[in-house]
């Protein structure tokens, strides 16, 4: 399970090396995992199986190599938490509701992330080798593929909103709903320095949680919490939530 | 399912209904049902105020979750144990934080940045 995946080269986007190695163990650990609510055909020689027709040609999920941690200094894991969990199950055919997809692809990022984290390189090839091969997920590969962006200063977070990205999206530092319900006007919402690009899931995330009781604000939401505050405090507030979902550098 | 008076049930009784509700939450949050994720976030504070009047303030009993495999049980069982177990509780919700257990960990992360500034201060 450690290997790195990486195919040499400088910068920090790696694809991965050729899949179509025997997975052996790990393959039959992914069977076990019951993914799909689908039988599989014969075992293909990569040993991964899959259903259906073999996927198409997409854009790679890259994976970023991890450096091994320092001696003084333990990796994820390494303090006895709980282990990796499994991966998330995904559905054969796409949920009805746009949220639902949207928490499926969201799941499958976020557990990708960990997974690396806890250096599981060639799981993580595997499960990807399989999501390919479910054709409603491949319209969600560039958000997948953002989820993993590291993060970055202001001054870049803002200077890419002139440049449209797949799997990103416009999010305002000062939440857009709490300064409009205050009576901000549309030009002071949209102000450039109010704007960055972000992941798009990061995106959902950080609006989800503007919009859940907290204990820090009383029981209140963020959004609640910010409609009586200066612009100044909507800042505050909107960076720190940049900077603990892992988009902006702190 | 019958609905739990929490005046009368025990404190094991109490950390139960805690922990499905923990779990319920997170799903909620995982699917964005912000409705739900309301609902349950007032519902497992009720829990926290009730253990809290129990004597010797039994919001400690829910150290028992600091190791369960939902990132939003540890996370609800961390929030709630603040003031009996102060040190604790943070390294749980730091934990969270390193293993990206995303949206969780973004939660965890401001509610440590705000303990940290004195922004929040549990009771």
């Amino acid at each position: 399970d450690d290997a790195t995946g990486q195919v040499g080269g400088g910068g920090l986007d790696l694809s991965l090396p050729d899949l179509s190695f025997d997975l052996g163990d790990i393959g039959r650990e992914i069977d076990k995992l019951d993914l799909f609510d689908l039988k599989p055909r014969k075992l293909r020689s990569g040993g991964v199986r899959l259903a259906g027709k073999p996927p198409r040609r997409l854009p790679p999920i890259v994976v970023t190599p991890d450096k091994p941690p320092k001696p003084d200094k333990p990796g994820i894991g390494h303090n006895g938490g709980p282990a990796l969990e499994d991966p998330p199950q995904i559905p054969r055919s796409p949920p009805k509701q746009s949220k639902q997809r949207t928490a499926v692809q969201r799941g499958i990022a976020s557990w990708i992330e960990r997974a690396l984290s806890f250096r599981r390189h060639a799981l993580v090839a595997s499960f990807r080798a399989a999501i390919e091969a479910v054709s409603w997920l491949r319209q969600y590969f560039a958000q997948i593929e953002t989820y993993r962006d590291p993060p970055k200063t202001l001054r870049e977070l803002q200077q890419a909103v002139g440049s449209p990205r797949a799997g990103t999206q416009v999010h305002h530092r000062a939440e857009k709903e709490a300064m409009a319900l205050s009576g901000f006007t549309q030009a002071e919402i949209n102000a450039p320095e109010n704007l960055v690009r972000v992941p798009t899931s990061k995106h959902y995330e950080i609006t989800g949680w503007y919009q859940q009781p907290n204990e820090e604000f009383g029981g209140k939401t963020p959004r609640e919490y910010l409609a009586d505050k200066p612009l100044a405090e909507r800042l505050r507030v909107g960076n720190d939530a940049l900077i603990r979902f892992g988009v902006l550098k702190p | 399912m019958k609905k739990l008076n929490l005046a009368t049930a025990t404190v094991p009784e109490l950390a139960d209904e805690f922990l499905r509700l923990a779990i319920a939450k997170g799903r909620a949050v995982m699917d964005f049902e912000n409705a739900k994720v309301k609902r349950f976030y007032w519902q497992i504070d009720a829990i926290r105020n009730e253990l809290k009047t129990r004597p010797g303030d039994q919001r400690r009993v829910l150290a028992a979750f600091y190791r369960h495999p939902s990132p939003s049980v540890r996370l609800e069982a961390a929030t709630a144990t603040l003031v009996v177990l102060p040190e604790q509780s943070r390294l749980v919700l730091q934990e969270i934080v390193d293993r990206l257990e995303y949206p969780f960990a973004g939660t965890a992360g401001m509610r440590l940045h705000n303990l940290a500034t004195g922004f929040y201060k549990p009771t």
